[in-house]
């Protein structure tokens, strides 16, 4: 090991000329490789893909149809129903709660590690900490999200067939077309998906505990969910993060909708931000005085 | 050399032309109501061994996460390698820093070279293509780099942990309590290596409660008591105000024995309650004194080393209580330097 002994310099200029120029792509690429090395986050997205397999399955084997729901009486008549059953139901609870499982730990994991000092200790500050690690769980949401839509798209017409959708007017929308609908339904869900991924980094931060990180935002989010069914002001309730996980209901009728979208994508990008700021904010003050 | 002093402050004046890889000044750091450090001062020479002792709860910890730039002081100033930190953006200031706080620890469920590939990896292209096997041959852990760190051994964990700062290729290495955990084989080949790391030039900032290990390898040291500073400067410095060292004598008349001792001046004799006799004297005194013993006819049964003379002096500066009152066989005060850096004013203890 070659070792220097020269006199410190007094700018530390050298050293930020010689830093990468995106130091959280850095923290980005070493968060995905340890969440690689998890098998449990393996078992999650594998779950995402295989899980909406099993959901046709039953829907092809049972001779009821979940009527309650919207397209559950389509289920039987074309593949494309299967998606948007396991959309609407996944919204209900599923997605916030997947959304929270890295999030909620990917923070605390260095508290319970005890591994803070070892990565605050290298060559990257705190904001880009941040930051990579944000990207990082925000990839696993979208990864699982995006597994979970191409899962229940391919489960459903390969299980149940690729019969023209009947939308909510009642027209039948033929399979190319049902398939960029389905994809677009789905994509709906990311900016609420991403708000509770925002809101799982949060508490995974400041609880320092990935237990409060993940049941905390799903105890929020479920909270947020029972609020949308009482008779509660409606103000309040159109700006629920869980509210624009329905977004997508404005795209299957006859003359489609879109204002449901737009007031969620700006409510989700409120709560990512208010989120994100929040995190800066404590990660910047926060003493490391354990871990 | 310095010759250090007791008084808890810095031998600027005795170093003009020096350069310090840590500049400490005034450095104060509460928690709540507990003072962890209550204005430190402290100077790191560049390509010195410089230790930092102290019993637990000294603040040595507490200094080092704000030299880590891990928590913030509220007061004084603090610059390292000639930069000072900017909270959030450690990655400039800690620049050619290395080292841990605290045990160092890794994720468990990745192998130690997956660790260090992912830690050189945020270092991006600072440190270039990192010499992986070189680091972990080093530090004894090469055919174990596989395994997973949640396998590891305490002491292996240590290993690593100065593999990983290693790998930085650091002009300053801090290492808090490096020998934690290891086995007396370990110990000794950490020693070497943090020796060998001394002779190569590094800047090295060695944590311990253990004096003797900063004795052997330190040229430097700064004690710390209660948040503060009670001693800075060199070994050589601290050895000579050292007390004589102390011994536990048996012998066959211990009655007679203590009023042979109370007739030589150079040497002070306590009655143990257990029985036995704790004498204090340099080597000489003690020498004579055991002859003198001998020519009286009374037998010596038992003379054991209890404490160094620097260990006398560790104990006196961090245990005596703050009101100057020695307690139990701590030595009492004996020399007049002990007396003068005693500090008044409880403080808390650091974390």
């Amino acid at each position: 090991m070659t070792q220097t002994t020269s006199r410190p310099d007094t700018a530390g200029t050298a050293a930020r000329s010689s830093r990468p120029a995106w130091g959280a792509g850095v923290v980005y690429r070493c968060e995905l490789a340890k969440l690689a090395a998890l098998w449990w986050v393996k078992a999650l997205l594998a779950a995402c893909f295989v899980g909406p397999f099993a959901f046709a399955l039953a829907m092809k084997l049972q001779d009821t149809e979940p009527t309650d729901t919207l397209f559950g009486r389509w289920v039987h008549d074309t593949g494309f129903a299967s998606p948007l059953v396991v959309l609407g139901f996944a919204s209900q609870w599923g997605l916030p709660v997947l959304a929270c499982l890295v999030s909620g730990d990917i923070f605390s994991a260095e508290d319970r590690y005890g591994t803070w000092k070892a990565i605050l200790t290298r060559s990257r500050t705190r904001t880009d900490i941040l930051i990579g690690k944000a990207l990082a769980a925000a990839s696993f949401s979208v990864a699982a999200v995006v597994l979970a839509a191409v899962g229940s798209m391919i489960s459903g017409v390969l299980l149940i067939g690729n019969q023209p959708l009947i939308n909510l007017s009642g027209t039948a929308i033929p399979p190319g077309q049902a398939t960029v609908l389905v994809a677009l339904s789905w994509a709906t869900a990311l900016p609420p998906v991403l708000g509770f991924t925002c809101l799982g980094l949060f508490l995974s931060l400041v609880t320092r505990n990935s237990v409060a990180g993940v049941l905390g935002s799903t105890v929020i989010g479920l909270l947020m969910q029972i609020y949308a069914f009482v008779n509660g002001f409606d103000v309040i309730r159109h700006l629920l993060l869980t509210t624009p996980f329905d977004a997508w209901h404005g795209f299957l009728v006859d003359q489609p909708y879109y204002g449901p979208l737009e007031e969620g994508l700006a409510v989700c990008a409120a709560y990512i931000v208010a989120f994100l700021v929040a995190a800066y904010v404590v990660i910047r003050r926060r003493d490391f005085t354990e871990g | 050399m310095e010759t250090g002093r007791l008084d808890g402050k810095t031998g600027d004046e005795q170093r003009p032309d020096a350069a310090y890889a840590v500049e400490v000044d005034g450095l104060r750091k509460h928690f709540d109501e507990v003072t962890a450090l209550a204005g430190v001062d402290l100077r790191v020479p560049v390509g010195r061994v410089h230790g930092l002792l102290g019993p637990n709860g000294a603040g040595k910890t507490t200094l080092l996460r704000v030299l880590f730039g891990l928590i913030s002081p509220d007061g004084g100033t603090l610059r390292v390698l000639g930069r000072t930190p900017d909270k959030g953006d450690t990655a400039v200031f800690l620049d050619g820093v290395a080292g841990f706080v605290e045990s160092p620890r890794f994720y468990p469920y990745l192998s130690g070279r997956r660790n260090l590939e992912l830690l050189a990896q945020l270092d991006g292209s600072r440190a270039g293509a990192p010499d992986l096997a070189g680091v972990l041959d080093r530090v004894g852990l090469l055919g174990r780099e596989k395994d997973k760190v949640g396998g590891y051994s305490f002491g292996m964990r240590q290993r690593l942990g100065i593999a990983a700062a290693l790998l930085r290729s650091p002009r300053l290495l801090v290492l808090d309590e490096p020998a934690n955990g290891l086995d007396p084989a370990g110990i000794r080949d950490m020693q070497a290596l943090i020796r060998e790391l001394g002779d190569s030039g590094l800047t090295v900032l060695l944590s311990s409660h253990n004096m003797d290990e900063i004795e052997s390898l330190c040229e430097s040291v700064t004690i710390m008591r209660t948040g503060r500073v009670v001693y800075d400067g060199s070994i050589e410095g601290l050895r000579a105000q050292a007390p004589a060292p102390a011994h536990h004598l048996r012998t066959a008349d211990d009655g007679k024995a203590v009023e042979l001792a109370r007739k030589r001046s150079k040497l002070t004799v306590e009655e143990r309650p257990g029985g036995g006799l704790s004498i204090r004297a340099g080597q000489e005194e003690l020498d004579e004194f055991v002859l003198a013993l001998a020519t009286s006819g009374i037998a010596v049964r038992d003379l054991r080393l209890v404490r160094t003379s620097l260990e006398s002096l560790f104990y006196m500066l961090t245990e005596t209580p703050d009101d100057g009152t020695a307690r139990g066989d701590q030595p009492d005060g004996d020399t007049e330097t002990g007396d003068q850096r005693l500090l008044g004013g409880a403080v808390g203890a650091g974390r």
